[in-house]
């Protein structure tokens, strides 16, 4: 007893897979191919051509500073410890938080890159060499100063948290093309997960991040202490015979029924079944294949070099963006990276200083990486924070730092039919609020997934009879960023 | 002027349209004659009609008047929706609308166009408030919102006592007659009975959520009485472990949960008392009608008890953002949440639609929304010292004698503090925050209104804000006292307390609140909660303040039947009640009207969908337009009268429901009895997987392991995983459920009611079945169990297996083929080369039937 429309909603992947559905409604195999959807041979049909095939967000919790990085203010030098001049403070929104008084010049010194010339300071001497193959967006703006608020609206696209992930979404919509490995992908560094960043929302459980600690790899991948692959492999034998034995016993006793037609539509439970035996099959070869895509030994010397896996300082982010590679080259869909600790309130040329070192070389390793295996073309990179900070001063800190602002930062993308070398948008003289092209979060999400080829309104989940979007609350595709 | 006259027209009942425009005529000609000739008696058509149609129903027409006040229904002249009266009946000088029509308010005069009204016709106004507003019903009736959607209409309740099983139907094809009840004759079950074996299983897994003991399943076997199944539902509704597993369907619908959600996420450790207060309604099969009462209003119902008040838990679950500055958005917040699940649970309406806008597909409109919500505006979640004399006892006697005093002097001191704060919060108010502040409530308008409660807000303080007020005279003693009673607190048990919703206004009890936790709790106030009123938002948006509206329920349900008794909530300034019944009793009578048409189809549609995984409304929280059609409507209505007559027993509606043929069918189809397909039909007893719950304990249960006391405070984050109790017991903190849970469908973040359960298959639930400690664990325990019992024999361990596992015998095939694994497994491990912590084939075995497919499968 199950609706069309819950039919389509539980077994399918979405927009992409209603075509499918509508064959497979004929003949009742619908349910059973739940599993199926995420492999591979998945049917899609994108909206629009698609410019990207795999997605990676680097989130850098915390919210890096605009300032420091990627838009440098003359004024702001010039200004140091005075107050934002009023013909700048009156374009500021006027949020918590934010104060006008006490700017607070940059301690890093900015120098023009690549053909593009595109200013980046001392904090990024190595991403600075791939500008070229960056879209910087200077003008991402929205109006919550606080933390979890403002990662729920990067993420979800809502400050409430209540809503999927971008993550979950895609997975929704596209499937994983692999189907030994998840399609969501989230790499942990030390700090905890705000569930809603890599949660389902009213979406189906199996559109969730897999959290993947990148030392100890999938959750529940090993095998229990003391077994050995002969003990696994005899146990799953043994299993499929028992799973297929009680799915046949079923089906047998169906056959003779004069309301075959019937029953078929009345009884799903069996394609789950066969959904159930397929996983366990997919299981085991997630288990054999997943942890060589773990074991870094494989890869050069020299690529291990590039990533800086030789040096403390970046052997961790190294780690993470050189399984990011071997992941998007598996075809996992969407991988978060979760590089958190950017919330410099007090001594932001130590927090500042230290988050670089360990993240700039891993970063443009990435990008320099996924170019040369030709794999930067059909994989959208996306780096920025919750928010920025503010160019002026936190009140009270020992050492300088600064607070929250969401007014007006910076947002990278580079890669899956993104223009590099080029910036959007523009904040006012001291950095402190988009004055030109503001971006909004929601603006970004309509654009990564205009990138994957999905149109925003056509991507959609039904949910107590509304179609909800990833868009929920409006955002346009900001067409400038693929030239 | 010709599609006013239209609308008028529409306005007035078939039976007047003659007479309107007969009076239409007199209103042309009526406008030219001087003033009328007095009548000794007014009448409301001839002598009031012309005057409004005249001169306020330009503005003053329809649901869309442009004015956003309607002259043309009684009830907008007693304020019903705005909440501001026009008219004191019996008393024209204070009626407002007499005090604009004479221009005694300088900012409001009406008419606001054209002449004023001829004195005479002011004076005759005057009368007709006066001589008691009489209105002519008939020939100016108040507009109904009617629909015919099938889920709006009176039920038809069928005639006859309660249900009886009936026995000795004999089948066409001759076979063993089968029993068979009143729900048989709605559904066509045309599978043969299952199996007794099946039978037990499925009883156990549904009613109990625990699979049956092998003893059970064979006693229940040979048990040839006649009325043997009939027993054992009795013995299982009556297990304590059905409250347990029925707990939890309506901990889903009541978006239950042990911390605050959102990103700060605070525990709420004594949320559990709710908990445990569902397993015990549950368990002592509590008519559903006092059910709803007690969650609705408990803290308002008479005499006081302690489980009414734990029942609010309901209302309290919702999530509350302590991290919101704008303490307006976080009290909104908490309100909206807690109106969207009441209109989830108890009507089955997608109310929250109609949050920003009118509903698109049912007829409830933003209006209706705000009047739910206006039932819950006085009052808020809030933990709440418990009045249990032994549990205060036993508090009592574990406590330092000189608690109490140092709370006492804790208090003091913070007290005088609190008067340091509020001086100068008072000092450091704008003019106009001070005068709407001082303005009495009942006087303000609505900017007024705003600046008085933003003000309000700036009164309320932490014990943390409190902190910096403390003078440096008290600062030693505060310290000092402070410390010992964290130490206390530290070392001896907290106050019996519960996380409940409570009002001020409208408890007649006063409650011992304390101290909420979190950086910016939702703050109390005993003075400011009586204060506040229901009020449209204006597309949702918290600080778009839109009409005062009065707290009433949905008008298309009052089609059915209105709302009895006096609803209007009187509260003098100290917060005293006078008028009774309270607002939410009201709304819980209402609900639990035999009359509403709502409440028993939509409770039982949720039994039905919870023991044959989909309802006969397969939408199961939405019978709106848009929702699904009932599959069987007769049996559904048929069901919801046998709840009613039953005295809302839900434990009756189950009995009927499990010793339906329909029920007792098997899983696959056998011979059909009817040659007639009829629509309706149900060929099998639709199988589906249990829930995330009941495969963690019945994988503990079949190992042995199952911990099966009852209740209490939930095991803690650090011992979830390793606990042995039912997963029930394992805390819920909002967006990180134990491991199981979240990967199999249960609830994660419970921010909105849930209806019914996903059910997901992914690879990585089978990583965790077969690489997690858990399900090892359990199958390491079964195996000792079952060497235990079987001795070395092979075939007994084996056939022991399944009858623990499955509870049945092994079929042929899976005997041989477990043997065949058995063996081999033996000859691999005989060259002794093993490593030390290697499985033994049995726990191989009992492994692999941890993970088996029928094991989680309701069949």
């Amino acid at each position: 007893m199950i609706t069309r429309r819950s039919m389509l909603q539980r077994s399918t992947l979405g927009f992409g897979a209603i075509a499918l559905a509508e064959l497979l409604r004929a003949d009742g195999r619908l349910v059973a191919d739940s599993v199926n959807r995420s492999a591979a041979n998945a049917v899609l049909r994108p909206h629009s051509p698609a410019t990207a095939r795999s997605t990676i967000f680097i989130f850098q919790g915390g919210g890096p500073s605009q300032v420091d990085t990627l838009d440098p203010k003359p004024l702001l030098q010039e200004l140091h410890g005075k107050d934002v001049p009023e013909s700048i403070g009156k374009g500021i929104p006027k949020i918590a938080r934010c104060p006008l008084n006490n700017l607070l010049a940059s301690p890093w010194k900015f120098r023009q890159y690549g053909e593009s010339g595109i200013p980046v300071s001392e904090l990024h001497p190595k991403l600075g060499h791939c500008v070229d193959d960056l879209c910087v967006i200077r003008s991402c703006q929205h109006d919550s100063p606080i933390h979890a608020p403002a990662e729920f609206i990067a993420t979800t696209g809502t400050q409430v948290g209540d809503r999927p992930s971008l993550g979950a979404w895609l997975t929704y919509g596209l499937g994983s093309e692999n189907s030994d490995l998840p399609g969501f992908v989230v790499f942990k560094t030390g700090e905890t997960i705000r569930p809603p960043a890599i949660g389902t929302g009213f979406l189906p459980a199996r559109f969730q991040g897999v959290p993947v600690d990148s030392e100890k790899g999938i959750p529940n991948l090993t095998l229990p202490a003391g077994f050995t692959r002969a003990d696994r492999e005899s146990q799953l034998r043994l299993l499929e015979m028992l799973n297929r034995e009680h799915l046949r016993k079923g089906r047998a006793e169906l056959q003779i029924s004069n309301f075959k037609s019937q029953i078929t539509n009345s009884d799903p439970f069996n394609s789950e079944l066969e959904a159930r035996i397929k996983s366990y099959e997919l299981a085991y070869r997630m288990q054999v294949s997943a942890p060589a895509i773990f074991d870094l030994s494989q890869e050069s010397a020299e690529t291990q070099t590039l990533y800086g896996l030789d040096q403390k300082e970046t052997a961790e982010y190294g780690r993470i963006c050189l399984l990011t590679r071997r992941l998007v080259e598996r075809g996992v869909r969407f991988i978060q990276i979760r590089s958190g600790g950017w919330d410099a309130h007090s001594d932001i040329e130590d927090n500042h200083g230290k988050k670089c070192r360990a993240i700039d070389k891993p970063l443009a390793a990435l990008l320099i990486d996924l170019k040369r295996r030709g794999l930067l073309d059909e994989t959208l990179v996306i780096c920025g924070g919750e928010f920025g900070r503010t160019p002026t001063s936190q009140r009270g800190a020992s050492k300088p730092g600064r607070d929250h602002s969401p007014s007006g930062y910076t947002t990278w993308l580079a890669g899956g039919g993104v223009r590099g070398g080029q910036i959007i948008g523009k904040t006012d003289d001291v950095g402190y609020a988009a004055i030109e092209r503001p971006v909004h979060p929601n603006d970004l999400h309509a654009t990564i997934l205009h990138a994957l080829g999905l149109d925003q309104h056509e991507l959609f989940y039904e949910h107590h009879n509304r179609r909800e979007l990833v868009t929920v609350n409006g955002g346009q595709v900001v067409q400038e960023v693929f030239g | 002027m010709l599609t006013r006259l239209i609308t008028i027209i529409e306005r007035c009942t078939a039976l007047a349209v003659a007479s309107v425009w007969f009076m239409a005529t007199v209103v042309a000609s009526f406008a030219e004659e001087p003033a009328p000739a007095k009548p000794s008696k007014l009448d409301f058509r001839r002598d009031v009609f012309p005057i409004l149609s005249r001169r306020c129903w330009e503005c003053h027409l329809g649901g869309d008047a442009s004015s956003g006040i309607r002259l043309d229904v009684r009830e907008e002249w007693l304020g019903e929706t705005t909440g501001r009266p026009l008219v004191v009946i019996g008393k024209s000088a204070r009626s407002r609308v007499i005090e604009v029509l004479e221009g005694r308010d300088a900012k409001i005069v009406m008419p606001a166009e054209g002449d004023r009204l001829k004195p005479a016709e002011i004076k005759l106004l005057r009368k007709w408030i006066d001589d008691g507003f009489d209105w002519d019903d008939e020939f100016l009736p108040t507009p109904k919102v009617k629909s015919d959607h099938w889920a709006f209409q009176p039920f038809v309740r069928r005639l006859g006592t309660l249900a009886r099983p009936l026995h000795g139907e004999k089948t066409k094809t001759g076979k063993s007659a089968r029993p068979t009840n009143s729900i048989d004759a709605f559904i066509g079950a045309t599978a043969d009975e299952a199996d007794r074996r099946t039978l037990i299983r499925r009883l156990s897994l549904d009613l109990l959520g625990l699979p049956p003991s092998r003893d059970d399943v064979e006693e229940f076997v040979a048990d040839t009485r006649p009325d043997s199944y009939e027993q054992l539902v009795d013995r299982l509704l009556a297990s304590p472990a059905y409250g347990e597993r029925w707990a939890r369907h309506w901990l889903d619908v009541a978006r239950w949960a042990e911390s605050e959600g959102y990103e700060s996420n605070h525990p709420r450790p004594f949320a559990w008392r709710y908990r445990d207060y569902v397993i015990n309604s549950f368990n002592s099969d509590k008519p559903f009608d006092e059910f709803v009462r007690q969650q609705i209003a408990g803290d308002e119902l008479q005499p006081y008890s302690d489980e009414n008040l734990i029942a609010t838990g309901f209302l309290a679950a919702a999530r509350i953002s302590s991290n919101e500055e704008d303490k307006w958005r976080q009290r909104n917040d908490v309100l909206v949440d807690i109106t969207n699940a009441t209109a989830n649970a108890f009507l089955g309406l997608t109310m929250q639609c109609a949050q920003c806008h009118n509903h698109k597909t049912d007829p409830i409109s933003t209006r209706d929304y705000y009047r739910l919500q206006a039932y819950f505006v006085t009052g808020q979640p809030i933990d709440v010292a418990l009045r249990d004399p032994l549990l205060r006892r036993e508090f009592e006697s574990r406590r330092p004698p000189e608690y109490e005093p140092a709370l006492a002097l804790r208090e003091s001191v913070l007290e005088s503090a609190r008067r340091q704060f509020h001086d100068e919060v008072r000092r450091s108010l704008t003019h106009e925050e001070r005068s709407a502040y001082d303005t009495p409530a009942e006087q303000r308008d609505v900017e007024q209104e705003r600046l008085a409660r933003l003000v309000d807000l700036k009164f309320q303080a932490s014990v943390n804000v409190l902190d910096r007020y403390i003078s440096v005279a008290n600062r030693p003693l505060y310290d000092g006292v402070k410390k010992r009673i964290a130490e206390i607190e530290q070392t001896s048990p907290r106050i019996p307390q519960t996380f409940v919703f409570y009002s001020p206004a409208t408890s007649p009890h006063r409650l011992d609140v304390l101290p909420s936790i979190g950086f910016y709790p939702l703050p109390f106030s005993r003075e400011a909660l009586p204060r506040e009123r229901g009020s449209v938002k204006v597309r949702g948006d918290v600080h778009n303040i839109g009409p005062t509206v009065t707290a009433g329920v949905p008008a298309v349900v009052r089609q059915v039947f209105n709302l009895p008794g006096p609803q209007r909530l009187e509260s003098s300034r100290h917060g005293q009640v006078e008028n009774l019944p309270h607002g939410r009793t009201a709304l819980a009578n209402w609900l639990t009207d035999p009359r509403h048409p709502l409440t028993a189809r939509v409770w039982v549609n949720r039994i039905w969908q919870w023991h044959f995984g989909t309802g006969l409304v397969a939408t199961s929280d939405d019978f709106g337009v848009r929702g699904a059609k009932p599959t069987h409507p007769e049996l559904l209505d048929w069901l919801a009268s046998e709840l009613i007559d039953s005295g809302w027993s839900t434990k009756h509606v189950q009995r009927l429901i499990v010793t339906s043929r329909t029920y007792r069918m098997s899983s696959v189809a056998g011979t059909p009895t009817s040659e007639r397909p009829d629509v309706g039909v149900r060929a099998t007893f639709p199988r589906h997987r249990v829930e995330a719950e009941v495969l963690r304990d019945t994988q503990l249960a079949v190992a042995g392991l199952l911990e099966r006391h009852i209740g209490g405070p939930s095991v803690s984050m650090d011992s979830r995983e390793s606990s042995n109790r039912r997963n029930l017991y394992l805390f819920q903190k909002r967006g990180n459920p134990p491991s199981m849970q979240g990967l199999f469908d249960g609830p994660n973040e419970a921010s909105e009611s849930c209806p019914q359960r996903h059910v997901s298959t992914t690879p990585l639930h089978a990583l965790f079945l077969l690489n997690n400690e858990f399900a090892l664990r359990c199958a390491i325990v079964l195996a000792q169990r079952i060497e235990l019992q079987a001795g070395p024999d092979r075939e007994r361990q084996n056939d022991l297996l399944f009858r623990e596992v499955l509870s049945r015998p092994a079929t042929e095939t899976e005997r041989l083929a477990l043997l065949k694994f058995l063996d081999e497994e033996t000859a691999k491990r005989s060259g002794g080369s093993a490593t030390p912590n290697a499985p033994t084939p049995l726990q191989l075995l009992c492994h692999v039937m941890m993970s088996l497919s029928e094991l989680s499968s309701l069949e």
